[in-house]
């Protein structure tokens, strides 16, 4: 059967084909040129989708590790001035020592005293250090200066001392979200690394460094050895706690540290994943921007071919 | 036999319906290019004989008529096609304009956005005594909601540009259905309406150009008038010579601007069928599809999430202690600022900012229409920062309430998708007095939810529309095919009309010889 092909008909339909290879064209040059591979709207939805989920996650781990940043930063403050005052701890141990050897005159007591109480003033200031304009030993009172002079106790007299040294702040940690489900505290206590626990039950107790640093220094002038052997003791138990801090406070940051490394190499493979759906792959698309090219040019002479010719030309 | 006066007739009869013949090609080709002609053909037929004794002579041929070449069905299913086709087009291309506003370049978008109040949230959360991250908070949280207000009013905005298009189409729609009524008229006072081919091409390009605006159905009646109606109801619009007018009329009825208008049929001066929602073809569908059906739907998504947040934050920030507070905040921290500074209020339970308690007419309180155009920060904290509640007691230091409320960016069932309503809080305590209903995933999930179902939905139309296309060129080539002009064809009929007419001239010569050889020799 013959099929009737009138002119407007094959005009019609090229033109349609033309029009195709046209957008199409115009699609992979813009796919091309911007480097992206979802130029148009609806050319992708999931890959629309997965391209914003990767972008939350990333921004989410990103955050996650500035976070980690600023923990990690608390942490390494604090932890390297409990291991100065450790050091501390160890020279008055030392000053114990040598005030229960009994071979010092009263004099040389007094003067071992007066280093007793300087160390005591520099660990208080080392107590009461503030970063980035914050106290880190206060717990969440962060604007509480921490350890300031006051009524306490001799823990090793009972005694009552007028000038102590008392905790204002509390013993709450301060914790930062650093993952989904994770949190860790930036900050120690300072009655926790100090005194050995809240203040409440702890201040004026054996546990408690500054007092019982008093009483040393008192127990020094005073001469009286078995006094100076009960500070040293509780020393010796101080500098265990407050190395046990120093180790929890490693773990903290080695943890964070270790989740930082884990968000790092998930942001780096989220990354990887997030160009695949939105980038270009530039071989596949300069391949099909080929064959477009040579579609459309066929188009276009097959066109020209058959609009050349009709009856009428031979039609004299 | 007939005499040599009749064979000058038969000579005649052939001259003149070549020549008609050779009009009707000439039309063809002048035509060839007209959209919806359909190519004519001249039906020529023998004239009667004439008896002569037992014998039949034959005189000559006689133009019987011009018959167009057109299919009923398949212009009904063009028509349906095109409708279908500039539908798909005109919803695909909406769909890229709103499209763009919901891109995330990971800076613009209403994701980033939220991400970036997040983190604002987590700086805090690492620094709570620190006025600049506080500061920096407050701008992110003005950020987040002038960027979902821009979005929201862009949205808003092809809206409009919708509603002023079904306006103008409407308009078109009675240009086409009052010249389809007046050929309908011009056909109904002829003898053979159906013999008019050029008026009944006229009517059925014009019929299309209608189906690109409205979707229709159709059907000739005995007098050979199109009648014309809507689709979905089959209102008329074309009956007979009569054309019903399309207008539109802005309805109020929802109480708050931006109003729309409908879409309505007049039958006669006092009666009129409202048909906004029966529409759905047509470029006239498709821009009411968009501003009744798709927009309103995204607008509302957004409403949804401003209130979630809305809600969870300003819960946490009123039950929240300020920096170095002695007290619960009381305040909210997104308001409306119609209220005075955002001061927590018992009319105000639901921690939303209050315009949006009392909704639109006609729509419930739990739409939260109108929420993301209501949102601001409370201006007593952008003016002091330091009331953002960060802690859960009066320590500086304290970031725990800052951290639930970081905790909600993973948090899922935060947005009341399900019109149940947020549980009243007790503002003292912060405690819900009621339990949720609410089931959703976390914000960025609903952004990207609601990002992707405009993408979803553009794929679609756009697959509709180059399938619409595909079918309706196919139809249109199918009736090109038998309706339309091949030139090949005409130049053929032309030699051949021509060659007929050379052919009736000799044979009219012939007689005239005839003639003049008896008129020579017997004529004087």
């Amino acid at each position: 059967m013959t099929i009737r092909v009138p002119d407007p008909m094959n005009n019609s339909q090229s033109l349609l084909d033309l029009q195709r290879s046209q957008a199409r064209l115009a699609t992979y040059t813009a796919q091309l040129t911007s480097g992206e591979a979802i130029v148009n709207a609806g050319d992708d939805p999931s890959g629309t989708a997965s391209i914003l989920n990767f972008q939350a996650s990333i921004d989410q781990n990103s955050q996650y590790m500035k976070q980690i940043d600023s923990a990690t930063g608390f942490l390494q403050n604090t932890s390297s001035i409990a291991t100065t005052v450790n050091t501390n701890v160890t020279q008055l141990m030392e000053l114990a020592q040598e005030g229960m050897s009994g071979t010092q005159s009263a004099t040389s007591q007094a003067a071992i005293a007066n280093q007793v109480d300087s160390i005591n003033t520099n660990m208080v200031n080392l107590a009461n250090t503030q970063v980035q304009g914050k106290y880190i030993f206060a717990g969440s009172a962060t604007t509480t200066q921490p350890f300031t002079a006051g009524a306490s106790t001799d823990p090793v007299t009972g005694l009552p001392v007028a000038a102590g040294t008392v905790y204002n702040g509390n013993n709450s940690t301060v914790d930062v979200k650093v993952g989904s489900a994770a949190t860790t505290p930036t900050n120690m206590p300072g009655d926790t690394l100090f005194m050995g626990g809240p203040a409440a039950t702890h201040q004026g107790t054996a546990s408690d460094l500054f007092a019982v640093t008093q009483s040393l220094s008192t127990a020094l002038r005073a001469g009286n050895t078995a006094d100076i052997q009960t500070a040293y003791n509780d020393l010796k138990a101080i500098s265990g706690n407050i190395n046990g801090s120093i180790t929890q406070l490693g773990a903290w940051e080695s943890g964070i540290s270790d989740l930082k490394t884990n968000l790092t190499s998930l942001n780096a493979n989220l990354t990887t994943v997030q160009n695949s759906v939105q980038s270009v792959n530039y071989a596949s698309v300069i391949t099909q921007f080929t064959q477009a090219t040579n579609s459309q040019q066929a188009t276009l002479a097959t066109m020209a071919k058959v609009n050349a010719k009709s009856l009428f030309d031979y039609l004299a | 036999m007939p005499g040599l006066s009749t064979g000058l007739n038969i000579g005649l009869s052939g001259l003149t319906a070549a020549q008609s013949a050779l009009d009707v090609v000439g039309h063809n080709i002048a035509n060839v290019n007209t959209p919806g002609y359909s190519r004519e053909q001249a039906v020529l037929a023998s004239s009667n004989s004439l008896n002569y004794g037992n014998l039949q002579y034959g005189v000559g041929v006689t133009l019987e008529s011009i018959s167009g070449t057109r299919s009923q069905l398949l212009n009904q299913q063009i028509t349906t096609a095109l409708s279908q086709q500039s539908a798909a087009q005109a919803n695909y291309t909406g769909l890229q304009t709103v499209s763009t506003v919901f891109q995330d370049n990971g800076t613009t978008g209403i994701g980033s956005q939220l991400n970036a109040f997040f983190t604002g949230l987590q700086n805090v959360a690492a620094q709570p005594q620190d006025a600049s991250q506080r500061s920096a908070l407050v701008g992110t949280a003005q950020t987040l909601v002038a960027t979902l207000q821009s979005k929201y009013q862009s949205l808003q905005d092809s809206q409009t540009t919708a509603d002023q298009q079904v306006v103008a189409l409407t308009g078109q729609v009675n240009t086409y259905t009052s010249q389809i009524a007046a050929l309908n008229k011009k056909l109904a006072s002829e003898s053979d309406p159906a013999s008019d081919n050029d008026a009944q091409d006229q009517r059925q390009a014009l019929v299309e150009k209608l189906a690109n605006l409205v979707g229709i159905q159709s059907y000739t009646d005995s007098k050979g008038q199109l009648n014309v109606s809507l689709e979905g109801g089959g209102t008329p619009l074309v009956s007979g010579s009569t054309a019903f007018t399309m207008s539109t009329v802005q309805n109020t009825s929802s109480g708050t601007p931006p109003y729309f208008s409908d879409v309505k049929v007049n039958l006669d001066s006092t009666t009129s069928v409202n048909v906004t929602s029966t529409l759905a073809n047509g470029t006239l569908g498709a821009q009411l599809n968009l501003r009744d059906n798709l927009i309103p739907g995204y607008l509302k998504q957004m409403d949804q999430m401003a209130a979630g947040l809305a809600y969870n934050v300003n819960s946490l920030q009123s039950s929240g202690y300020a920096l170095n507070g002695a007290a619960p905040t009381g305040i909210d921290f997104f308001d409306s600022g119609t209220t005075s500074g955002g001061v927590f209020t018992s009319a105000n339970t639901n921690h939303l900012p209050s315009n949006v308690t009392v909704p639109p007419a006609g729509t419930a309180a739990t739409d939260y229409k109108g929420t993301v155009m209501a949102l601001q920060v409370n201006s007593q904290i952008v003016a002091d920062p330091s009331l953002f509640a960060a802690a859960q007691s009066a320590n500086a230091g304290d970031n725990s309430n800052v951290n639930a409320m970081v905790a909600l960016q993973t948090e899922a069932n935060t947005i009341d998708t399900t019109a149940a309503g947020y549980p009243t809080i007790n503002p003292a305590t912060g405690v819900a007095v009621n339990p949720a209903l609410n089931s959703s995933g976390t914000f960025s999930d609903f952004a990207t939810t609601l990002a992707t179902q405009v993408e979803s939905a553009a794929s679609q139309w756009n697959t509709t529309a180059t399938n619409t296309e595909n079918i309706a060129t196919a139809l249109s080539t199918q009736r090109t095919s038998a309706s339309g002009v091949d030139l090949d064809t005409e130049a053929a009929n032309l030699i051949t009309f021509q060659r007929g007419y050379q052919a009736s001239a000799q044979f009219i010569n012939v007689i005239n010889t005839l003639t003049n050889q008896l008129l020579t020799t017997f004529g004087r």
